[in-house]
């Protein structure tokens, strides 16, 4: 019940900080709005270790400190919101061109370590983007990092049997430089308006050497 | 309904959802159209997206599917959870459609499964899904398959 009154809370979030963003809009006419959804205040980048495809650990604030950078939870059994998000995210980093993908580290943490073999993992995300970064830890570990970010609900499986399925959020957090999450992309965010995005990321300022 | 149901998923995933979709089919008083499946990265599962519309007076219910393609196809429906596209699913028997109503699959919400194909589905290519109804017995779609990004 908890966990549904603070979805529900963070549902009014959204929808307020939408209502937020269109009245800005309005008043900076010459501003170009983002096609992903800008949340207030931002999410630090949340501090975490996991085991990379490679069998290594991997903390994700230090791999990618001041980098641009995509985090999404999900699983490779996924039927739709997952290979979307990461076909999408895959294409826009295409369309914005290799200047601005090298400066753009995509991590997908795993909600399904039990099926989710880091083989697996790798020839999945291999399908979309052989750079992309994938990591596994046991899903009360995941939980806590998605508890963290003070946004993202837990994952929970679903039904009995080998093919279960595991409920989780859709919503890819997208860190800037300063290392917050200024924006999220649900599911279904076009590639060219992705694209135009993680331009605009890639280009903004670095936080400076001592933040 | 219930504010939990405001749903990030569905609704922003049916904009990803355009391109080439399969020819309406019409069977007595049901309708389906729109159509198609995501070209899978694996054979394990593949999922498949089509729209019901009930044009007749009396309710239908669908109670099963096929593709020669894979082993066993089930609809999983969506359960009644999300918040930020919490994407909790469902495995439905019987799925009724009333007069007038339709049944919607989309991604992120209720689609239908198959499990175990024979091949690796291509864009571009089309599989044969058998819908069979209560009422009104089978309808044959041919389900063009479309890359997840466009």
């Amino acid at each position: 019940m908890r966990i549904r009154r603070r979805m529900l809370a963070l549902a009014c979030a959204v929808v307020v900080t939408l209502a937020a963003a269109a009245c800005a809009r309005r008043g900076e006419p010459q501003r170009q709005a983002m096609a992903g959804i800008v949340i207030t205040p931002p999410i630090p980048k949340p501090d975490f270790t996991l085991t990379d495809t490679h069998g290594h650990p991997y903390n994700f604030r230090a791999e990618t400190r001041g980098k641009v950078t995509l985090l999404f939870f999900g699983y490779t059994h996924c039927p739709d919101v997952c290979p979307l998000q990461m076909a999408n995210v895959a294409a826009a980093l295409k369309k914005a061109g290799p200047d601005v993908a090298k400066q753009v580290t995509v991590v997908f943490v795993t909600t399904d370590s039990v099926r989710d073999s880091p083989e697996r993992l790798r020839q999945w995300l291999g399908s979309f983007d052989t750079t992309f970064v994938g990591l596994t830890g046991s899903l009360d570990r995941v939980n806590d990092i998605q508890a963290r970010t003070r946004f993202l609900p837990r994952s929970v499986r679903e039904e009995e049997g080998a093919n279960y399925t595991v409920a989780h959020s859709a919503v890819m957090l997208a860190f800037a430089r300063d290392d917050s999450a200024h924006v999220l992309y649900p599911s279904g965010v076009q590639p060219a308006a992705w694209a135009e995005d993680l331009k605009r990321m890639a280009a903004a300022a670095p936080p400076r050497a001592n933040e | 309904m219930r504010p939990q149901s405001l749903r990030i998923t569905g609704l922003v995933a049916t904009l990803g959802a355009f391109g080439a979709c399969s020819a309406p089919a019409r069977r007595g008083t049901l309708e389906v159209h729109g159509a198609y499946a995501f070209a899978p990265i694996t054979t394990e599962e593949a999922a498949v997206y089509f729209t019901v519309v009930n044009h007749g007076n009396t309710p239908d219910t669908l109670v099963g599917a096929t593709c020669g393609c894979a082993r066993s196809a089930a609809l999983h429906q969506e359960s009644k959870r999300g918040m930020t596209g919490m994407g909790g699913m469902v495995m439905e028997r019987n799925v009724p459609i009333a007069p007038g109503d339709s049944l919607d699959l989309m991604p992120g919400g209720t689609h239908l499964m198959l499990d175990s194909l024979d091949h690796l589905p291509k864009a571009g290519e089309r599989i044969s899904v058998t819908l069979r109804f209560a009422h009104t017995g089978t309808v044959v779609l041919e389900v063009p398959v479309r890359p997840y990004a466009q």
